[in-house]
């Protein structure tokens, strides 16, 4: 899987999730504070991610979320942990 | 004679075969209930029951709680009847004692309500209401079959290898009634004969829980003394003279605990819970117990002057599960402790038994309807992983926490959690039909794994709170002289009157999260402990993922 596809799942996840415009998602929007989000949508994102990545989600990596990117960097972060390959 | 024996067959048995839409194994409260359910929701299929049993005996398991009354009144249209007939219950109860175990009743500690909860339940005397219940069903049209023993079990499975498939189609088993005995065909199904269950055998579904390795023994009293004519004035007050004995009152100790639940008509169940390690087998007998209950003096002093005790029973292994507990594409179901048990300090078996005889129903209900059988076995395998789920997250609360149960300070807490869960997770969705809507078990299917994390989370947590607690001498230090509204945390009641957004639902678990953990951060900071992480309030998140709350 590459870095793109990773970001467009992610993308993917957000709007069908939370009913976003993905003109409004870009890889620096903050998600509590510019995309809206609350801390019970953000138990619906761990649902999802931990469906993408079939793993459990790393506490730490998971507190330290903020963006998008963030998301991104964890979920290829927990592919590379169990061996799946990232590509640029 | 007892009530059920009237309902036994005296005369010849017609050793014709029997075919019928639904065969019910197991005439207890599951099996009962469900018959009842069956001809109010679906009049136009015969149901057969068949009882082992000549007459209907003392059993455990008298204490019904919010989803089990609620399947009673409003499903089973027995609500005139349970109040005429049963006790109202007033909630649980809860009280501490002295490591010495030498508090009077009125000196100790107190968890309880000081009125009748306004979510209704009952205390129900199950040999009496099994009787009745049997009685009802005959008059709507059941065809009971009282002393009739059911063996040589063959399932039909569609799917199966040909030794699963009958000729006919359909489950078959021999029944034999008296002298007689006769071939059963049934179309569905239902297995409710508890901890006997042949369809568990059969298929190898038991699944051992060594784990939570709890025993009980108990025993019904009469002539006992009245907890509500007892004591000093101030010490009813204290509760608005609201009536303590239709509590399920518990006595609670380091690793077990001692009910004492009314039956009516001047009978008491009396029983103790507790770690296998400290049962000892004296007690399945009236000495042994007596004399374990001669120890504890606030329980002794209501047994001690006049009361008689009339039988006693014991299980030295309380709790098991199941590997299944429906295949509805193959037409059989089980319900009941016929499936799995997990434990009594908070009475969960009727609940589990009024979402099984729902799951059931509905099930039966499809395909009498003739809902494809691809979507009646789709729907069965997620009742299925919904019953497992709920089996986990219930064995959650009990599961090491039984050295937790004797401290007032620690239970308060933990009764708080587990009340304001119970409300909020289980009780509101059951009243809304929730748990028979394929799109809302599906998503909580997919949090599954996420909620056990947070009960397992808050469970450590509990267990850390407790060996601190016992590390400082601390464990017993409030256990007398002090009070606690049972329905404190439950400050959400009104809104679950109609069925709630899921995001609402997501916010109070969140606030009964943080308002848990906060107290025990308190507690912790007596103990001389820093938390981490350090925050008073955590997003919900953080309480579902692999970390420590504290």
């Amino acid at each position: 899987m590459t870095r793109a596809e990773i970001y467009q799942r992610i993308t993917g996840i957000l709007v069908k999730t939370f009913e976003l415009d993905p003109a409004d998602i870009r890889p620096e929007s903050r998600l509590f504070e510019d995309l809206d989000l609350d801390s019970i949508d953000a138990v619906d994102m761990f649902v999802e991610l931990h469906e993408v990545t079939g793993r459990r989600i790393d506490p730490q990596a998971a507190r330290k979320i903020r963006t998008v990117q963030d998301i991104v960097t964890l979920v290829e972060a927990e592919f590379a942990s169990a061996g799946v390959p990232v590509d640029g | 004679m007892s009530a059920a024996a009237r309902w036994a067959n005296h005369g010849p048995v017609d050793p014709a075969p029997r075919i019928v839409d639904v065969a019910i194994l197991g005439g207890g409260l599951a099996g009962n209930l469900l018959a009842r359910q069956l001809r109010r929701q679906l009049p136009q299929l015969s149901v057969a029951l068949f009882e082992r049993s000549r007459e209907t005996s003392f059993k455990v398991g008298e204490s019904t709680v919010e989803i089990a009354s609620n399947y009673l009144i409003r499903r089973l249209g027995l609500s005139t009847y349970l109040y005429e007939n049963q006790l109202p219950k007033n909630g649980l109860r809860f009280f501490f004692d002295t490591p010495q175990k030498d508090a009077a009743l009125v000196d100790m500690s107190e968890i309880g309500s000081g009125h009748l909860p306004r979510f209704p339940s009952f205390q129900i005397d199950r040999q009496r209401i099994e009787a009745d219940l049997m009685r009802m069903n005959l008059a709507d049209g059941v065809q009971l079959h009282v002393g009739a023993r059911a063996h040589d079990l063959k399932l039909h499975e569609q799917d199966g290898p040909p030794d699963a498939q009958t000729a006919s189609g359909m489950h078959e088993f021999t029944v034999t009634e008296g002298d007689a005995r006769y071939p059963v065909q049934a179309r569905w199904l239902v297995d409710a004969s508890g901890r006997a269950s042949a369809i568990a055998r059969l298929k190898d579904l038991r699944v051992a829980t060594p784990e939570h390795g709890i025993a009980a023994a108990w025993g019904r009293f009469i002539k006992h003394a009245d907890m509500d004519d007892w004591g000093p004035e101030a010490w009813r007050a204290r509760v608005g003279h609201t009536a303590r004995t239709l509590s399920t009152n518990h006595f609670c100790y380091p690793g077990y605990w001692i009910w004492f639940i009314p039956l009516g008509r001047g009978v008491m169940s009396v029983g103790w819970v507790g770690d296998r390690a400290i049962f000892r087998d004296e007690m399945r007998k009236p000495e042994g117990f007596l004399e374990f209950l001669r120890g504890h003096r606030a329980a002794w002093d209501l047994l001690k002057d006049r009361a008689e005790l009339i039988d006693v029973l014991a299980y030295k292994q309380l709790a098991y599960a199941t590997k299944q507990f429906f295949a509805g594409g193959d037409r059989w179901f089980l319900t009941g402790e016929a499936a799995a048990f997990t434990d009594p300090f908070y009475s969960p078996g009727s609940d589990f038994i009024s979402v099984e005889n729902d799951m059931i129903t509905d099930m039966i209900a499809r395909d009498h309807a003739g809902e494809p059988r691809a979507q009646i076995a789709e729907r069965s395998a997620v009742y299925d992983e919904f019953m497992r789920f709920r089996f986990q997250a219930t064995l959650l609360l009990y599961r090491d926490l039984y050295p937790v149960l004797g401290s007032f300070e620690l239970l308060k807490l933990k009764w708080d959690f587990d009340i304001a869960c119970y409300y909020n997770l289980w009780a509101a969705p059951f009243w809304h039909d929730q748990h028979l809507d394929m799109r809302q078990l599906q998503h909580d299917l997919r949090r599954k794994e996420f909620v056990l994390q947070g009960l397992e989370n808050f469970s450590r947590l509990f267990q850390k709170l407790e060996a601190g607690y016992r590390a400082r001498g601390l464990w017993h230090r409030a256990n007398l002289g002090r009070y606690s509204d049972s329905l404190a945390t439950v400050d959400f009641a009104d809104e679950l009157l109609a069925p709630r957004p899921r995001k609402q639902v997501m916010r109070t678990t969140e606030a009964i999260f943080n308002g848990i953990r906060a107290r025990a951060l308190d507690l912790l900071a007596d103990l001389g402990e820093a938390p981490s992480p350090a925050e008073r309030s955590l997003p919900l998140y953080e309480f579902m993922l692999g970390s420590p709350l504290a």
